[in-house]
């Protein structure tokens, strides 16, 4: 199009709420109380972990402070599908919600990217989220994914929690984005 | 990283417009019609909470090119393909030629806890072209379990799309439903 007459449609209903970069950080938390988003949707880019065969795991507060470690506090799937290691579905039930089927590498160029959809947390149901992620796993292979998680059991959700589960820290740059009722 | 959103690779344009939200409850069907536009490129509809009343429902969607004065129902009307994931299995593909469009896993429950959270984004209706569709659902089957759902939809057969039908397979909608939907 390249006509600024096409771009009108910019307006207040969609906001950046944060955005900028975790430099080597264990873990970084997102605050997602206010009720007046239908959804956010949290975009991570060249997300970088120092410990190989990583992965980007994510986890949620009922209060804003204190995050659900439970061992079955979470269920997730991710289909992945990668050049070598063809097409595969985890299912599991954990005190995390893995994002990427632990496939996050710590070389230069094994970056990962993903947008993520959490939807509706201020309702008190059990809350979902939905992930897309693509980038180059950790045998530096051209990767994708789509990952559905669950938190099992029914609260407001105010804060989400992302890490890298294999420990060690990692660095991305990120952008809140709230979607308006 | 300034103020731009273009070092994002969003699937999700980042600026949409409010169309409508709000919640219902029960009704056989929800029609949404009167588009706030005549040149939509993108519409996304943002589902939560959403159930239907009793077990084992699916939902389901057409399309109008009249308005919502009657929705596309031919055997051949859309295709479907997409991939649905439950906790009992690895899930399974599916594609048709069908007379309405599957966005959703199958087995909706109704209990308290078992709701479902789904995006479609429908890209440029007013094309007159074959309207396209992409879904994403995350959600709680009738066992109470995760279930999880993607895929590509589309009408087949040119024209504009103004209007669209969501229902569920039997029966009503549950109550307190949510959505939110948004164009460019």
């Amino acid at each position: 199009m390249g006509d600024s007459a096409q771009r009108i449609y910019v307006n207040k209903n969609t906001e950046i709420l944060y955005q900028g970069t975790e430099s080597a950080v264990s873990q970084a938390d997102y605050d997602v109380s206010d009720p007046n988003y239908a959804y956010f949707k949290l975009d991570i880019t060249q997300w970088a972990p120092s410990v190989d065969s990583n992965s980007c795991a994510m986890r949620t507060s009922a209060d804003g402070t204190t995050f659900d470690t439970g061992g079955s506090d979470y269920h997730y799937f991710t289909d992945a599908n990668a050049v070598t290691a063809g097409f595969a579905t985890v299912n599991f039930l954990r005190s995390w919600m893995s994002l990427d089927g632990y496939a996050s590498g710590n070389a230069a160029n094994e970056e990962q990217n993903f947008s993520i959809l959490i939807f509706r947390p201020y309702i008190s149901q059990y809350t979902k989220v939905f992930a897309l992620t693509y980038g180059k796993n950790s045998s530096s292979q051209q990767f994708a994914a789509l990952s559905a998680g669950l938190r099992l059991s029914a609260a407001r959700v105010q804060a989400v929690r992302i890490f890298p589960l294999g420990g060690g820290t990692v660095t991305y740059k990120y952008q809140l984005t709230g979607v308006k009722l | 990283m300034g103020n731009s959103t273009e070092t994002f690779n969003s699937y999700l344009p980042s600026k949409p417009q409010l169309w409508l939200s709000g919640t219902f409850s029960g009704g056989t069907e929800q029609i949404f019609k009167d588009f706030p536009s005549k040149n939509i490129r993108f519409m996304n509809f943002c589902f939560w909470n959403l159930a239907p009343d009793s077990n084992n429902r699916q939902f389901y969607m057409r399309t109008s090119s009249n308005g919502g004065a009657s929705f596309d129902n031919g055997g051949n009307d859309y295709s479907y393909a997409t991939r649905y994931i439950f906790v009992a299995s690895n899930g399974y593909i599916t594609n048709a030629n069908n007379n309405l469009m599957r966005p959703l896993f199958s087995s909706m429950g109704h209990d308290a806890n078992e709701r479902n959270c789904l995006n479609i984004m429908m890209f440029y209706p007013s094309e007159g072209k074959y309207t396209k569709f992409i879904s994403n659902c995350v959600g709680v089957d009738v066992s109470t379990l995760l279930g999880m759902g993607y895929g590509g939809l589309i009408r087949e057969q040119a024209g504009i799309v103004n209007a669209v039908r969501f229902y569920v397979s039997g029966g009503n909608f549950g109550t307190d439903v949510g959505y939110a939907f948004h164009y460019l």
